[in-house]
């Protein structure tokens, strides 16, 4: 079961009129992984993430779970949950509603775990979506979603507008209490550095292109991030960094070991070499995509 | 896998969640038409403890009309009781055809529309359900569960009001069974059941049409909703042929219910009421206006399964 790949894609696109929202993504993601989706604004994020869904057509080929999304949508609302966007509950609905619609609509969700994730919480079953918080309803929205046994969750947008203990606990409990190695997690957001810690893998995606798609540990051993002293600097962007950035008395130069012409020089560049910090990278790979193109 | 008429039970009960008011405004508008009646008729009771015993037959709402003391009738005035009372049905059943019509108007054109606009169809979207099966639960409802409900509530309502008032006739001698036989009343609520099946037919077209308008609009569905037969009446006005007006606009009212009703008092009495009400089946009209209604609710499960939001 865990041989198929829960998404393949290939030369998946979308186009509104006649922009082009999505290009040729080809993707290839597997069980028990929790994937970044991670782009700027009107990147193609949310349209990549309705083709996966099913909520929209497009171009290419394009499996998840095995079910072709739009015709088999049905079949593979079973395996998949979502939350697009904070605050798509109804706000008519009631806690103890919501509970008994969703446990009697999805054949696998189970209550008891439901009323376990919502008794840590202190929402009262009689109040409507209207009168919580956004952050209330988004604990009753997660609460809801983890009750129900599914292969893949898609987040796009999960934490929008939360405090920061809000986001904090939601990515806890979605790490604590729901994901195994028979899940896949796929989130888009903008709050990269909070969520680098539980991702396995990164996908960038810039003007409806895939400009990156590694996992962490790919990362670490392609990118670098060197510190040198202004006098150095010269010497350091003649090994083309793909992004610069300033520190307190030096710079910050990452660079992509594939990409760079010397990687013994960059050896020499600084002692201790680290890993660049996702955000960083982000913006890195951002701007070098905006330079080149 | 749950089977789809699983998920249309579990839809309906959405609806009925989301629309409560809808569903309960049948019963509070009985309780008020009931409630005041027993007001005004309490009011003709403690009035006329002190004036003479006489009918008083005012000018003024039927309600108003039957605010009397019932003491002593004579034949003649007994007719006229028969004929208020009579009225009063029917005064019930025509102000639950409007609620009616205001339920089904606000329904029709807000339930594919609203959970486009505050997105919580993304929410619903990401449960295993079809599209199919929304739609089919919200036609349901629109189509069958409102006017049923309306209909029954409006006759209990009614039955209800005279109820009061044959109590009064029966406790002050008056024969309550030469009294029904003068009102046809028993017929009037046998021909209103008799004619739901048909109104719900008759009125499918306007509420699938108004369900694809939810569906389909990006902004106003009540706009969509009355322009476009509008703009074919103005074809029709000049004298082009305005298929609209007979399979929407013309059904919407019901006129052969009126017309069977008017048939009662004459020749022919209960059959020859129930065969006009029932002629409607033998049109084309009525089955063109039923494709024309499934129609809609095709486009409009195909709406909902491309178009998810509407920002």
């Amino acid at each position: 079961m865990s041989d198929t790949p829960v998404i393949e894609a290939r030369g998946v696109g979308k186009r509104f009129q006649r922009k082009v929202a999505l290009a040729d993504i080809d993707l290839k993601i597997i069980s028990g992984r929790i994937v970044g989706l991670i782009g700027p604004n009107g990147a193609g994020k949310t349209t990549l993430l309705n083709r996966l869904l099913g909520l929209s057509g497009g171009d290419g080929t394009l499996r998840v779970l095995g079910h072709d999304p739009i015709r088999e949508r049905d079949a593979l609302m079973r395996d998949v949950c979502f939350i697009s966007d904070v605050a798509t509950l109804p706000r008519w609905l009631r806690v103890r509603e919501a509970v008994s619609l969703v446990g009697g609509l999805h054949p696998r969700f189970s209550a008891e775990r439901c009323a376990r994730f919502l008794a840590r919480s202190s929402l009262d079953p009689n109040t409507r979506v209207s009168q919580l918080s956004k952050g209330m309803t988004v604990q009753l929205h997660l609460a809801l979603i983890m009750a129900i046994d599914a292969r893949l969750l898609v987040l796009d947008e999960p934490t929008l507008g939360l405090d920061l203990l809000f986001r904090r606990a939601f990515y806890d409990n979605l790490l604590g209490d729901y994901f195994d190695e028979n899940r896949t997690i796929l989130v888009t957001t903008h709050q990269v550095e909070e969520i680098e810690n539980i991702l396995t893998d990164v996908i960038f995606l810039r003007d409806g292109r895939k400009i990156l798609d590694a996992s962490m540990d790919e990362l670490a051993e392609r990118f670098v991030e060197t510190h040198v002293a202004p006098g150095e600097l010269d010497a350091a962007r003649a090994l083309g960094p793909i992004g610069e950035r300033r520190l307190l008395g030096a710079h910050a130069l990452i660079f992509d070991r594939e990409a760079a012409a010397d990687t013994d020089a960059l050896a020499t560049l600084d002692d201790n070499p680290r890993t660049p910090a996702l955000a960083d990278l982000f913006t890195a790979c951002m701007n070098n995509h905006e330079a080149r193109a | 896998m749950n089977s789809a008429w699983h998920n249309i039970a579990w839809l309906l009960r959405r609806e009925t969640m989301e629309h409560r008011r809808l569903l309960y405004a049948p019963a509070i508008l009985g309780g008020v038409v009931i409630g005041l009646n027993l007001i005004m008729l309490a009011i003709g009771l403690i009035n006329h403890t002190h004036t003479s015993i006489r009918i008083q037959f005012e000018s003024g709402s039927v309600l108003n009309a039957l605010a009397l003391n019932l003491n002593t009738l004579d034949p003649g005035e007994m007719a006229d009781l028969g004929q208020a009372i009579a009225l009063l049905l029917l005064a019930v059943l025509l102000l639950f055809l409007l609620a009616f019509g205001a339920a089904t108007l606000n329904y029709a054109l807000g339930c594919l529309f609203e959970e486009r606009r505050d997105r919580s169809i993304l929410f619903w979207k990401s449960l295993p359900t079809t599209d199919g099966q929304s739609v089919a639960a919200k036609a349901l409802i629109a189509m069958l569960a409102l006017p049923v409900l309306y209909t029954v509530a409006a006759l209990i309502t009614g039955w209800v009001t005279i109820g009061t008032y044959l109590l009064l006739l029966l406790g002050s001698g008056a024969s309550a069974a030469q009294l029904l036989a003068e009102t046809h009343l028993g017929a009037t609520t046998a021909l209103t059941l008799a004619a739901l099946p048909i109104y719900i037919l008759t009125i499918a077209p306007v509420t699938g049409w108004m369900m694809l308008c939810s569906a389909v609009s990006r902004r106003h569905p009540m706009l969509m909703a009355i322009l476009v037969p509008a703009l074919f009446a103005v074809l029709g006005a000049l004298g082009l042929p305005n298929p609209v007006w007979h399979l929407l606009v013309g059904q919407i009212l019901p006129t052969g219910y009126t017309a069977a009703l008017s048939s009662l008092g004459h020749a022919g009495g209960f059959q020859h009421a129930l065969a006009l009400l029932y002629r409607p089946l033998a049109t084309l009209d009525l089955w063109l206006g039923l494709v024309f209604a499934v129609a809609c609710l095709v486009g409009a499960t195909v709406y909902r399964h491309r178009c998810t939001t509407l920002v």
